[in-house]
Order: structure tokens, then C-alpha cells, then sequence
């Protein structure tokens, strides 16, 4: 096999990295936004492993294509609800950083 | 399996453009610039898929995903984020500060952990798919308009994309309802009369709360 | 007509004459709404019952039906109705639009129903996805009160970034096998095995470790349990019983069905998981629990300890010990809620140990109810629960089940765990009968709802199904 970079391994590379990167994100980031928007970037990730693995390995239907569109439409479902009550949230408490929201705990 | 070196150097720079950018959106400060940033990324993830023999799907990335999702982002971050001072703006939040996992330790952390799960998992991954990695065998006319809409539409009564097509219809649905209801105003609540949710004082938000609060 | 469309239509017809109400007049307080939401869950499952033969295949392989999928979608409907009805007028208290909220739960029901029925990856995504957001919305509804606020933005953000690890576990499993139905992903797993094809076998079991991981985290069980007491403390109760009962009942449904139907050739990957995942829960939850003085965060770490339990279960691939298992739980929890609700005045819910000092008094029946669920809760002989976990760990331990080393460790471990929540279960006992009431709870004296009817109804139904089921009930293997 000739050395090449279009292939499944790479594309899987960059789609698992897009996927570290975006939960490092999640983990890190501290306005509910960003988080989101991490979240989107794992996503991304993820639709671009289903595109690839169909044409590398199984390119008789295309059934991954649909699975992309079923999954672009739950996040747009997702940023929907999640940006709604993002605004909720900043009606509330005039702030969206993750620290300054936690009324809910263990009370000492 | 040859691969025009045309495909193999468009592919490395649009990877290296997503990989580049998605970093640059987990990382900068600005939350307008980050939204941006993603659309960036977005653009040659749909160069990807064309190069995948999906063009359809690289349309929708950019009209669907591009087009309509990120505006959601931008205009929400425009809607509580009106005027940025001091580097900390409300949609950016503070980073660093308070908290346990904050400033560099967080990051190292993060970093930590996230790179333990890469190393562990990327070479795994790697090395199996190169197992089974096979030259692509496509069907004449894949990833085309007419091949995806024969997929989805032919035969609806038994076709078993229906049932996932047509529930997804409540998914968005349930997303109306949601934002409606959240978006509802206290005149609404008002009618709704001898209800408090919590304790009185706890129904307040936060910030009235803190003014009633002796110091 | 297609029977499975048939089965469909009482929800969809709900939900959208409740749309209809709703944009008639949207702030109106419907009464009729509980009715008709409880009619259109009580003949869907009819509907299964009585069209839904088993092992029949609608829609190019789509939906399939099992016996055990008929069963958890019964369960579910059910305890979705029964959810319903309590949310009669606690919904009015809390200051939530009541046919938003039925409408919300309608739509979960739906994806309940198809995720108990699902056969390919695509309906199985949607059906998950159906059964989530409406569950972080349910969480946030009351979007009045900040607490309501962030229970629900903890959920959603955790359940987004769950949902984007299942997606990417199915894609891997597709790409290892290159089908989305289920039964033939079943076929081409157990073909690898036995082909000894190491690529795709690593591919699948790197899918399956995503796709549990999200529905592990999804469930709360052990080491990603920390966010469910937040989330059970910030929710409304009426939303609360939807949560904590049937969408448990749901998805560990789905989880034990995928389990032990699709992913059975690649048993020796998951059962040591969740072996583990059971340990932890049982240790942590209970460790946890026992120093918590807030009544929903005490109830949200016993739901931990009882996740491990039914884990277990799964472990052992006891269909009807879980099935089991998950009906007594989602009952007792529903109960339980309750016996809060009725316990609650109009100024707040019963929110902390010290508020039930002194309910035996003011609230007998209530408390009456509640201690025999805290007794299932915990184990006594003669309930529901004891009988259930008494069933896994008979289960568990029968010497020709093919189980992971270890195994009778981790029982051990969850019947220790077990006498360890003794403790905490009796700190709610002894509040309700032998503490007086605390002097400065004035506004008990602002008068709440009682014991209403709706209240007293699953009350009593709840305790008269514990004792039944606890008495009468023959489990194979007991």
C-alpha cells in the first residue's frame, strides 16, 4: 500500500481529534455558550467518522448520509432548547458563567 | 489504491484548517470570535465530505449547520453580550477565577486527561482501521441527490428510514414548545395565582436576593 | 392500516388536540388536558396490547417487536399515566403551564414506546434523543425559579455531550459492521467473532465502550453520578416523577436490550463493566447518601444504589428479574413523590429532613404511605424490593451462570450496601414519626394541598403494588 493521506485512518484521526478537542472544551470552558459551542465541535467530529467510515468501508448505501441529517437536526434541536435556556438562565441570574450557578449543593 | 495528489493536498490543508480552527474556538476568549471560528471550521469539513463523495451532505453542512445553527449562537451571544468591557464580557464568561479546576492547573488538567484518552484511543483506532482499510468501492451515482432521495422516499410505506424521519418531526416540535414556554412572560404566571415555586425568598433571582440579604 | 401506526396514533392525536388547546387559548388552565393525556397513553398501550403481535416487523425491518420490549413499553406507559395524574394540580403550584407540560411528556412517551421497539440505528438515535431533550426540558420548566434553571442546564449540558458519545459509539458500530439494523449487526458481531476479524472487532467494542459510556452516564450510575442530586433537587417534583421513574425505566430497557440482544457476542467486553460500574454504585451511592440532610438528594443516591442493583440484573441476563426490578423501582419512586407532594404546603415542597419532623402527625396517612415505600426502598421483607433485589442476588449467585470472576465480591459489596442504607432510610422514618414538628415552620400553618385525591390514588396504588408484589409475585429462581 502506497503511502497516502486520504484514507479511513486518517479521516477517523481527525475526526476522534476534533472529538478530544471539542470535550477538552467542555471540560474547560466556563460561559454555558462555549460549552455549547465545544459541544458542536465534537459533533462535527462525530458526522465526519459516519461520512467516512460509509465511503471508505460501505460505500453501497448511503446510509451514514441520513444518520448526518437525523444528527444536524438533534443539534439544531439541542441549540434550541440549550440557547432558550441559556437566555432563561441569564434572565435569572444576569450570567452565564458555569461557577456563579450553583445554588444547587449540599447545604452545610 | 492511487489517489490524485490533487485530493490528498486539499484534504491535508482542510484538515489541518478544522483541526487548527476547532482549537482555536475551545480556546479563545471572545465568544463572537469562537461562533465565527467554528463556521471556519465548518467550511472545509464541507470540502471533506465533497472530497467523500457526499457533496449533498457538504450542502446541508454549510446551509443547515453553517447557516442557520451558528446564526442561533451569534444571535443569542448579540442578545445577552451587548456590550463587551473590561475583557469579560457576560456570553465569554470569566475564565479562570474561581472554582477548583481553573486557570493553568485546570488547563493542565483538562489537558492531562484529554491527552490520556487520545493515546489511549488513537493508536487503537488507527491501527484497526488500517486492518480493515480496503480500496473504496462506491456504487455508480453515490452521494447523489437522486441515489439519497430514492433511499429515503422510495417505497414510504416500507421504508425503514419513516419512522425516524417522521419522529424527528416531534424532536423539533418539542424544541418550539420548549423555547415558547421558557420564553413565556410573568403575565402568564400572574394568572396562576397563590403559587409560589420555593421558598419565597428563593423564587427571587439571584441578584434581588443578594440585595435583601443583610451584609 | 399498519398496526404499528395504529399503536402511534393516541399519542400523536394528543399531543396535537393539546396543541390545538394550547394555541386556542394558551393561558387558560385546562383541565381537561390531564384526561386527555392519560387516555392517549392508556390506549396506546392498549394498542400494543391488543396489535402488536410479537416478533412482528413493520416498516422494512424498522420497528421489531419482542416480548420484553412490549413489556417495558407497558411498564413505561404506565408509570407515565400514573405521573400524569399526580401532576394534576402540583402543576398549577409550581406555576407551570400545564398543557406545555403534558405536551412534553407526551412526546417522551413516544419516544419511550419506539425506543422499546427500535430495530435500527437510526430509529434507536432519534428514539434516545425523543426520550432526552423532553427530559431536560421537563427539568428546567418551572423557568421561574432559579434552581429549576440550572437543574435543568446540568442536565442538558450533560445529556448533549452523552448524546454526541452515543451518536459516535453507532457510528463506529456501523462502520465495523456496515448495517443499521440491529439483528443483522447481531449476525455480523457474532460471524467476527468466531472469523476472528481483530479490526472490526476493536472497532465494535470501541463503539460499545462510547455507547455505554453514554448510557451509563445517562442512567447515573456510580462514577458519573455527581450530577443527579443537583438535578433532583432543582426539579419541580411533577416533572421529577417523569424523570426519575419511567425514563429510567426506559432506558435501562434499552441498555439491557441492546445488551443482551445485539451486543451478546461481545459479552466479555461489557459484562466486567458493568461489574465495576455495579461495585462503585453500591459503595459510593450509599457512602454518599448517608450524609445528606436534603430529601431529594438523599432519594437521588438511593436511585444510584438501586441502578447498580439493576445492573446486576443485566449482568446475569435475567429478563424477567429486571423487568422486575424496574417496575417495583419506577412504582416505589412515583409513591414516593407522592407522599411529598401531599406533604408540601402552598409555599414550598417538602425540601429537607427536618421538614418531615413531626408529618405522622399532621399528615398520617401520607407518612403512613411513605414509610411502607421507604421499607421497599430499603429491603424489608414481605416488599416489592426486597423481592427484587433478593431475585438478582439469587441470580447472581447460581453457580451454572457464566459469570465474570469477582462476581460474588461485588454481591456481597451491594448487600452490604444495603444495610448500610438501612441507616438513611430510617433517619426518614424516625423524622416523620418520632420527631415533634420544629416550632419555627410557620408557614406549615399557610395550608397545602393534603392528601388530594390524585395523591391518595397512587399512594394507595403504590403501596398495595409493593405488598402484592412483594407477597404474591414468584420469581423463577426464588
Amino acid at each position: 500500500m502506497s503511502v497516502s493521506l486520504f484514507n479511513l485512518p486518517d479521516c477517523l484521526m481527525l475526526s476522534l481529534a476534533l472529538v478530544l478537542i471539542g470535550s477538552y472544551g467542555v471540560f474547560r470552558r466556563r460561559s454555558l455558550i462555549l460549552v455549547l459551542l465545544s459541544i458542536e465541535v465534537m459533533l462535527n467530529g462525530v458526522n465526519l467518522s459516519l461520512i467516512s467510515f460509509n465511503f471508505f468501508r460501505w460505500g453501497t448505501v448511503e446510509n451514514s448520509h441520513y444518520l448526518y441529517m437525523l444528527s444536524i437536526g438533534v443539534a439544531a434541536v439541542e441549540a434550541a432548547v440549550g440557547l432558550s435556556m441559556v437566555i432563561v438562565l441569564f434572565k435569572n441570574y444576569n450570567d452565564i458563567t458555569r461557577n456563579r450557578i450553583s445554588q444547587l449543593g449540599e447545604r452545610a | 489504491m492511487p489517489v490524485s495528489p490533487v485530493v490528498e493536498i486539499t484534504f491535508a490543508l482542510s484538515a489541518l484548517v478544522i483541526l487548527l480552527s476547532s482549537l482555536a474556538v475551545v480556546l479563545v476568549k471572545n465568544p463572537v470570535r469562537a461562533t465565527l471560528l467554528l463556521i471556519v471550521a465548518f467550511i472545509p469539513t464541507s470540502l471533506v465530505y465533497i472530497l467523500l463523495q457526499a457533496a449533498f451532505v457538504g450542502i446541508l453542512q454549510i446551509l443547515v449547520y453553517a447557516g442557520a445553527i451558528m446564526m442561533l449562537f451569534t444571535f443569542v451571544i448579540m442578545m445577552i453580550n451587548p456590550s463587551p468591557k473590561d475583557g469579560e464580557s457576560p456570553a465569554g464568561g470569566s475564565e479562570g477565577g474561581e472554582g477548583g479546576f481553573s486557570g493553568m492547573r485546570g488547563a493542565l488538567i483538562g489537558l492531562l486527561v484529554v491527552g490520556a484518552l487520545g493515546a489511549l484511543l488513537l493508536p487503537k483506532v488507527y491501527h484497526a482501521a488500517s486492518q480493515v482499510s480496503v480500496a473504496p468501492v462506491t456504487k455508480p451515482g453515490f452521494g447523489e441527490l437522486s441515489s439519497i432521495s430514492a433511499l429515503l422516499f422510495e417505497d414510504p410505506a416500507n421504508n425503514p428510514l419513516t419512522v425516524s424521519f417522521e419522529l424527528i418531526s416531534f424532536l423539533i416540535l418539542v424544541g418550539i414548545i420548549a423555547a415558547l414556554n421558557f420564553s413565556r412572560r410573568k403575565g402568564a404566571e400572574a394568572r396562576m395565582e397563590n403559587s409560589i415555586t420555593t421558598r419565597p425568598t428563593e423564587a427571587l433571582p439571584i441578584l434581588q436576593r443578594e440585595a435583601l440579604e443583610p451584609k | 392500516m399498519n398496526p404499528y401506526l395504529l399503536t402511534q396514533l393516541p399519542l400523536v392525536g394528543g399531543f396535537i388536540f393539546l396543541l390545538f388547546l394550547a394555541s386556542i387559548n394558551p393561558f387558560r388552565k385546562e383541565g381537561a388536558s390531564t384526561l386527555i393525556a392519560v387516555v392517549a397513553l392508556c390506549s396506546t398501550a392498549a394498542a400494543i396490547w391488543f396489535f402488536l403481535p410479537e416478533g412482528a416487523q413493520y416498516f422494512g425491518g424498522a420497528i421489531r417487536v419482542t416480548s420484553v420490549g412490549k413489556v417495558i413499553a407497558y411498564v413505561c406507559l404506565g408509570l407515565t399515566a400514573i405521573g400524569m395524574v399526580l401532576s394534576e394540580e402540583y402543576l398549577d403550584k409550581v406555576r407551570v403551564n400545564g398543557i406545555d407540560w403534558r405536551m412534553v411528556v407526551l412526546a417522551l412517551a413516544l419516544g419511550m414506546v419506539n425506543l422499546c421497539l427500535a430495530n435500527d440505528i437510526a430509529t434507536l438515535f432519534i428514539a434516545y434523543e425523543l426520550v432526552s431533550i423532553p427530559s431536560y426540558v421537563l427539568a428546567g420548566f418551572s423557568h421561574g425559579d432559579p434552581r429549576s434553571n440550572e437543574a435543568g442546564m446540568k442536565y442538558l449540558m450533560l445529556g448533549i455531550f452523552t448524546s454526541v458519545l452515543f451518536l459516535l459509539g453507532l457510528s463506529f458500530i456501523y462502520g465495523a459492521t456496515g448495517e443499521i439494523h440491529l439483528v443483522a449487526i447481531h449476525d455480523k458481531l457474532a460471524r467476527a467473532v468466531e472469523a476472528g476479524a481483530t479490526g472490526d472487532l476493536t472497532l465494535a467494542k470501541i463503539g460499545l465502550g462510547f455507547l455505554m459510556g453514554a448510557v451509563l452516564f445517562k442512567v447515573a450510575v456510580a462514577p458519573f453520578h455527581n450530577w443527579l442530586p443537583d438535578v433532583y433537587q432543582g426539579t419541580n417534583l411533577a416533572s421529577l416523577a417523569i424523570i426519575s421513574s419511567p425514563v429510567k425505566v426506559a432506558v435501562f430497557g434499552m441498555l439491557g436490550m441492546l445488551l443482551w440482544g445485539v451486543f451478546e457476542p461481545l459479552a466479555d467486553l461489557w459484562k466486567p463493566v458493568l461489574l465495576v460500574a455495579a461495585a462503585i454504585s453500591a459503595v459510593l451511592g450509599n457512602l454518599q447518601a448517608v450524609s445528606q440532610t436534603n430529601l431529594k438528594r438523599l432519594i437521588a443516591y438511593s436511585a444510584v444504589v438501586n441502578a447498580g442493583f439493576i445492573l446486576l440484573g443485566i449482568l446475569v441476563n435475567s429478563v424477567s428479574i429486571v423487568v422486575f426490578y424496574l417496575g417495583s423501582y419506577g412504582i416505589m419512586t412515583l409513591g414516593s413523590w407522592a407522599a411529598l407532594m401531599s406533604m408540601g404546603t402552598n409555599q414550598a415542597d417538602v425540601d429537607e429532613l427536618s421538614d418531615l419532623a413531626g408529618m405522622g402527625r399532621t399528615h398520617r396517612w401520607s407518612a403512613l404511605g411513605l414509610t411502607v415505600i421507604l421499607l421497599s426502598y430499603a429491603g424489608i421483607p414481605l416488599t416489592s424490593g426486597f423481592a427484587a433485589k433478593f431475585g438478582v442476588v439469587l441470580e447472581a449467585l447460581k453457580p451454572d451462570a457464566a459469570m465474570p470472576p469477582m462476581t460474588l465480591w461485588v454481591v456481597m459489596l451491594s448487600v452490604c450496601g444495603g444495610l448500610v442504607s438501612f441507616y438513611f432510610y430510617f433517619q426518614i422514618i424516625r423524622a416523620l414519626w418520632l420527631q415533634s414538628p420544629a416550632p419555627e415552620s410557620a408557614d406549615r400553618r399557610l395550608g397545602g394541598s393534603g392528601l388530594r385525591w390524585n395523591y391518595a390514588f397512587v399512594l394507595i396504588l403504590s403501596v398495595v403494588v409493593i405488598l402484592s408484589l412483594g407477597m404474591f409475585v414468584r420469581l423463577p429462581g426464588l
